[in-house]
C-alpha cells in the first residue's frame, strides 16, 4: 500500500466504511477488528474483494488498498 | 416391501436413505427448524448464501445441521444471470467447503420462474469446474435432457411456483422428465401437502424437496413427519407398481347373478 498522509478506508458489504492503516493492511487485520461477539468469524465464510474471491489461505497475505470493496458472505436459511 | 432397506438414492456417488430433501427457509426460529428437519429424516438440506451484517447478530444455522450429519446443499438464490450464479457457487464452495450446488437463477421476482438459458449456461461452466450441480428448472423435458448432457448430477423440476403450495401443476411434463431421465429427478417447489409429495413419488420421482409447506405449518415438526411418511409411502407404491387406469369399470367381484 502506498504511504500517504491521507486516511485510507475500505468499504465492507457496501455499507460500512472502516479506516485502515497506511502501513500494509491485510484482510486478516480487518477481520480481526470485526471479530467480536456480534460477528464471530468462523470458518464458514467467503470473502470477495472488489468482486474477486479471496481464498482463506490468502486472507493473511492479501493486502488491502484504499477504497477496496470487501464483501463477506455466510450461510443463511433458504430453500 | 422387503427390498426397501436396499432402496437407496444415489446422487453423484453419495447415498441417501431418505428421499425427502428439505429447505431451511421461513421457519419461525432455529430450534423449530432443526427439530422439524430431524423429524423429516432428511439427509440433504438447502440453504442460501448472503452478505452478513458485521454490525448485527449472526445466526449460525450451520452448526446444528452439521451436528446432525445433514449434507449441505447451498443454493444460488438471488442470482439473475449465469454470471451471478457462477460467482455464488464459487463463494459457497469457498465458504462451506462443498462442491454441491443447487443452481437456481430466477430474474423474475413475482413468479420466480427459473431462467432456462442462463441455467444451462451456468450449469455447463460449473460442471466443467467440478461442481455437483442440481439445477432448479421449469418442468421442461428438453432442458432436463440438455442439463443431463452437460453433466448435472440431478435435475430439479418445479411442481408449481416456489412457495405457492399449489402442488404438481406441471404433472404431465414431470412424467415425461421422469420417463426420459438418466439422472435422479427431484421434484422441487410448490409441493404444499404430503399428498403432493406422495403423488410425485408414485409417479417415479427419485426425491422431493419441501420447504414452505413444512416451515409455515402451525406444527412444522408434525408436518415434517407427515411428509416423511408420504414420501416413503409414495416410493413404496411406485416400487410395488400402480394398477392400470381405465376409462370403464372393471369388476372386482364376479358379475354372474346369484341365481345363474
Amino acid at each position: 500500500m502506498t504511504e500517504t498522509n491521507e486516511k485510507s478506508v475500505v468499504v465492507i458489504n457496501n455499507q460500512y466504511v472502516i479506516e485502515i492503516s497506511n502501513r500494509e493492511t491485510t484482510l486478516v487485520d480487518v477481520l480481526e477488528r470485526l471479530n467480536n461477539d456480534n460477528f464471530p468469524l468462523g470458518q464458514h465464510f467467503a470473502i470477495a474483494v472488489n468482486n474477486s474471491i479471496v481464498t482463506k489461505q490468502r486472507w493473511s497475505t492479501h493486502s488491502l488498498n484504499h477504497e477496496d470493496k470487501i464483501n463477506i458472505f455466510g450461510a443463511i436459511a433458504g430453500g | 416391501m422387503d427390498n426397501m432397506q436396499d432402496d437407496k438414492l444415489l446422487i453423484a456417488g453419495h447415498q441417501f436413505g431418505s428421499r425427502l430433501f428439505t429447505g431451511t427457509g421461513k421457519f419461525s426460529d432455529k430450534t423449530t427448524m432443526i427439530n422439524a428437519l430431524i423429524a423429516s429424516k432428511s439427509q440433504l438440506v438447502t440453504m442460501a448464501l448472503k452478505r452478513i451484517d458485521p454490525s448485527g447478530q449472526t445466526d449460525d444455522i450451520l452448526a446444528p445441521l452439521i451436528a446432525n450429519q445433514m449434507k449441505l446443499l447451498p443454493n444460488t438464490s438471488g442470482a439473475k444471470t449465469a454470471e451471478d450464479a457462477i460467482f455464488a457457487a464459487r463463494l459457497t464452495r469457498e465458504a462451506l467447503g462443498t462442491n454441491w450446488i443447487k443452481l437456481e437463477i430466477h430474474p423474475d421476482q413475482k413468479y420466480l420462474m427459473p431462467d432456462p438459458i442462463e441455467t444451462l449456461k451456468a450449469a455447463q461452466v460449473l460442471c466443467d469446474e467440478g461442481f455437483i450441480v442440481l439445477p432448479y428448472i421449469h418442468a421442461d423435458p428438453v432442458l432436463a435432457k440438455r442439463l443431463e448432457q452437460v453433466g448435472c448430477a440431478a435435475v430439479m423440476p418445479l411442481g408449481s411456483p416456489i412457495g405457492s403450495n399449489k402442488g404438481l401443476a406441471s404433472r404431465d411434463f414431470l412424467e415425461i422428465i421422469i420417463e426420459q431421465a438418466n439422472v435422479p429427478v427431484i421434484v422441487d417447489a410448490g409441493i404444499g401437502a404430503p399428498s403432493h409429495a406422495a403423488l410425485a413419488m408414485e409417479m417415479g420421482a427419485d426425491a422431493v424437496l419441501v420447504n414452505t409447506a413444512i416451515a409455515v405449518s402451525p406444527d412444522p415438526v408434525a408436518m415434517s413427519r407427515a411428509f416423511a411418511m408420504a414420501v416413503e409411502s409414495g416410493r413404496i407404491a411406485y416400487l410395488a407398481g400402480l394398477g392400470q387406469v381405465n376409462q370403464h369399470a372393471i369388476a372386482t367381484s364376479p358379475l354372474t347373478g346369484f341365481l345363474d
